[in-house]
């Protein structure tokens, strides 16, 4: 079975509660269960790009957390191309993260003490293929070029901008050539210039890597970008039925190099 | 292509590279540079005085170990020592007249090997004086060197008769590794080869005759000579060492030694004190980078492997800098007391370096590990939720690894149980009420600052409860620290005034013995021109105590009290002596007490 033409990732009526207590207090009627999200249900196809848009505090991040395998439901079923995540390990888990999947942050969340150059690396240091660990630094170097960062290799994170952090962010998310990306909030911490820098620079290598693209947002323009969107409400998800969207024009790759020179 | 295990190394190296300078592991560094110095220095120092004195004690035995025996010695032992590498010599002592024309006096004989002496060494003075002294082994067969008074004695012969025997005196004794301490009858020695005993037809049944084997070689291979030999031995036969010899001063040493390591235990207590609480920031400062590994796929074993080896590269520089640094003020130390010690000291052991290594490494990792664990625990769910993780306070299982690490390294240095309990005992006492202490102040500090205006102080008196129970650990380990120098500072007087008390004040250090009549001004004329006040010179006669201040004296002089001198032939005059019977417990208070009040 060609394992492409399974859905990407299926949620089924996922569902997390979380139990809240009160330490200073020993009464056991302190203890309060909040349900985040629940009656989950979703499907995201091979190649597609998927919007997950909702205010803040609506449940996305948990979404989110749950579908990259970081966390597990409390009832329901997540499958990853076929395959349950939730009845993993953590370190099973991890391994798929580690060999199809790639993640890009609000908080850019590059390890301080590794310079541009190392941070592309890590995944493919991390990774089980033996080509893609060998070939670690020569496609960190491709990828930083890709995100018109060449001249930056050496410098560290705090050295690099806002955007040039986000950049080099993406172009560690892609150097494993995952299957499926998510993307939590990637503009939302920078300036407009820079995040539709940003935001164009994603569209435009998710589409040549032809990965799957889970993007969580709070801003309904960015999630027009995507091929279909859905939209969480108070732990609710619900899928907006509105035309697939054209993808906006995506600034030329030559343009974001000449800008961070 | 490159291994999993070399990529996770690399990237270990990187982070390794950078973070090392910068605040948390310079800190972790220099801590274990202190506990492994402190200890190097301390335990080199000790065991290379100790293993001195040993060596010269060796010196005066003229072997590492001796078996004495009124009996022939089996060749089996010779034998078994030899297939232990175990170098051997045989002795036989005996008093006999020697005699040179119409000349005689009484003579200590000792027969030797050629062996002989397997430590120290034995200084000849050839007869024809314009020849220089050399060093030399046993003499060879038909030939005897005797001492001088010996020589003088018999009217400066060439030749002596010993027994049956006729021999050539070729040389007269300048320094006898195991000369004995002979007050009363010194210098009237004779050394032949032992295959000449046959010839002098003195040794008859019943003579009065001492054997002994002489042993030297490695300290194992002595010890197994020592287990094997031990079972075999009969009430009369003796197998004796170095440390026995020298028990007084090596027991001391050994105290010494505890009392060292002991203040090599502040150094330690200081070192994880700050190794934990670096660690734990440390720890603090990686849980994004940790949570980012492991969201991008790290497994936990990846993580292990990449700040584990961190670690340890930390502990391996760190330690061979403790290793030098130890060496050098343990060397310092040497230069500064060389006015006390003797010449010649021997290389630093093993155990110096295997102590300090060990020290090192249950430093940096027992200390560090336990928040290391928290932060290999990290979820990777982190990075959506910030604060998931936080706190890396250690737990009470840490806590419990860190406090019995420290009861270990404590008896591991002082091995004294009851040393390590009164520090265990006072430890948790005062931790007790520090824990108490300072929870009584955050609560008066936490209802001060309701009625406080300043932002500040309320900030601060907040930031002390949020961490509450780092502070308290860490104001414990400081305690501790300081509850040691208490320890060591009184033990440091007790155990002065112990050594003191060993020794009556005043009592003299050198002795002068066998000063004729005639020197008596002499003598006395040097040590003034030297500047040099003695005592008293004292007339010495030979004679038996029977009575002390109208108390008799016991007849028995307790077997612990045979140094070996009468073994060994040389306190052949000092017989009959052993006619009483008593129990050894009884004898030792009769020394004890004669001995006290000689010296009131």
């Amino acid at each position: 079975m060609n394992k492409d033409a399974l859905p990407a990732l299926v949620a089924n009526n996922i569902s997390k509660t979380v139990i809240l207590s009160n330490s200073s207090s020993n009464n056991a009627d302190a203890e309060k269960k909040i349900t985040i999200i629940s009656d989950i249900e979703l499907s995201i196809e091979h190649g597609e790009s998927v919007a997950i848009v909702g205010a803040s505090g609506s449940g996305k991040s948990t979404l989110l957390g749950l579908l990259a395998g970081l966390d597990l439901p409390t009832t329901g079923a997540i499958e990853f191309y076929g395959k349950q995540i939730q009845i993993l390990d953590e370190e099973d888990r991890a391994a798929i993260r580690r060999s199809d999947i790639g993640f890009i942050f609000q908080q850019f969340l590059l390890v301080p003490s590794l310079t541009a150059l190392e941070n592309v690396m890590l995944p493919a240091e991390l990774s089980d293929n033996n080509e893609i660990r060998t070939k670690a630094k020569e496609n960190a170097q491709k990828w930083l070029d890709k995100v018109g960062l060449s001249h930056r290799l050496d410098h560290f994170p705090n050295q690099l901008s806002g955007g040039e952090q986000q950049r080099v962010a993406i172009a560690r998310a892609f150097i494993t050539e995952p299957k499926l990306l998510f993307a939590d909030e990637p503009s939302a911490n920078l300036d407009s210039v820079n995040g539709h820098l940003v935001e164009d620079l994603l569209f435009e290598l998710n589409k040549s890597a032809n990965t799957t693209l889970v993007l969580v947002t709070h801003d309904p323009a960015l999630a027009k970008r995507c091929e279909k969107t859905y939209i969480i409400k108070d732990g609710h998800l619900s899928l907006q039925e509105v035309p697939k969207p054209k993808l906006a024009d995506v600034t030329p790759i030559q343009k974001a190099k000449q800008d961070a020179k | 292509m490159q291994s999993k295990l070399l990529t996770w190394l690399g990237l270990s190296f990187r982070l390794f590279k950078r973070e090392f300078g910068r605040g948390e592991l310079t800190v972790i560094a220099l801590s274990i540079v202190l506990a492994v110095s402190s200890v190097m220095a301390l335990s080199s120092l000790t065991d290379r005085v100790q293993a001195s004195i040993l060596m010269k004690s060796a010196e005066f035995l003229a072997a590492d170990k001796d078996l004495v025996s009124p009996t022939e010695i089996k060749k089996e032992v010779y034998e078994y020592a030899e297939s232990l590498n175990i170098r051997t010599d045989k002795h036989i002592y005996f008093s006999s007249m020697a005699f040179a024309g119409d000349k005689m006096n009484l003579a200590v004989v000792k027969a030797v090997t050629q062996n002989y002496p397997l430590r120290g060494e034995l200084f000849i003075e050839p007869l024809n004086e314009e020849s220089e002294i050399f060093k030399a082994k046993g003499p060879e067969v038909g030939n005897v060197w005797i001492s001088k008074r010996l020589y003088f004695a018999l009217g400066q012969s060439s030749q002596i008769d010993v027994g049956e025997g006729t021999f050539a005196v070729s040389g007269i004794i300048d320094a006898e590794p195991d000369a004995p301490f002979q007050v009363f009858n010194s210098g009237t020695r004779v050394i032949m080869n032992i295959n000449d005993i046959p010839k002098t037809e003195v040794i008859q049944p019943g003579s009065r005759v001492t054997y002994a084997g002489l042993f030297a070689g490695e300290p194992q291979a002595l010890e197994e000579l020592e287990s094997w030999v031990k079972p075999q031995l009969s009430e009369s036969q003796k197998f004796r060492g170095v440390k026995e010899g020298a028990s007084n001063i090596t027991s001391s040493l050994e105290r010494a030694e505890s009392f060292l390591m002991l203040a090599g235990v502040l150094g330690v207590l200081l070192a994880a004190v700050a190794i934990s609480v670096s660690a734990r920031l440390y720890s603090q400062r990686h849980l994004d980078s940790i949570a980012i590994m492991k969201t991008l796929g790290a497994s936990v074993r990846q993580v292990q492997v990449i700040y584990l080896t961190q670690l340890c590269l930390i502990a391996v520089v760190s330690i061979l800098i403790g290793l030098v640094v130890g060496s050098g003020l343990q060397n310092i130390a040497l230069i500064s007391l060389a006015e006390y010690l003797p010449k010649d000291i021997p290389d630093i052991g093993y155990r110096p370096f295997v102590v300090s290594i060990v020290t090192g490494f249950v430093c940096a990792l027992m200390f560090s590990v336990p928040a290391l664990l928290k932060l290999f625990n990290v979820p990777p769910l982190r990075v959506l939720r910030r604060n998931l993780g936080d706190g890396v306070s250690s737990s009470i299982s840490a806590q419990a690894i860190m406090a019995t690490t420290t009861i270990g390294l404590v008896w591991f240095y002082s091995q004294d149980i009851k040393l390590t309990g009164i520090v265990l005992g006072a430890g948790l006492v005062l931790s007790v009420l520090i824990i108490l202490v300072s929870r009584l102040l955050l609560v008066a500090c936490r209802s001060a600052s309701k009625r406080i205006d300043n932002p500040s102080l309320k900030l601060a008196i907040a930031s002390l409860q949020r961490r509450s129970k780092e502070n308290v650990s860490q104001v414990i380990g400081f305690t501790l620290a300081i509850m040691l120098v208490l320890i060591l500072f009184s033990l440091k007087n007790s155990i002065i005034q112990e050594w003191q008390e060993q020794i009556p004040q005043g009592a003299p250090n050198h002795f002068i013995i066998n000063i004729s009549q005639q020197n008596i001004e002499k003598i006395e004329q040097r040590f003034s021109e030297k500047g040099i006040q003695p005592e008293q010179f004292y007339p010495i006669i030979r004679g038996r105590l029977t009575q002390i201040n109208d108390e008799v004296l016991k007849q028995k002089r307790p077997e612990e009290a045979d140094d070996g001198a009468k073994f060994k032939g040389k306190g052949e005059f000092d017989d009959n002596s052993e006619t009483a019977n008593k129990t050894q417990e009884q004898a030792n208070k009769d020394k004890e007490e004669a001995r006290n009040r000689l010296w009131t």
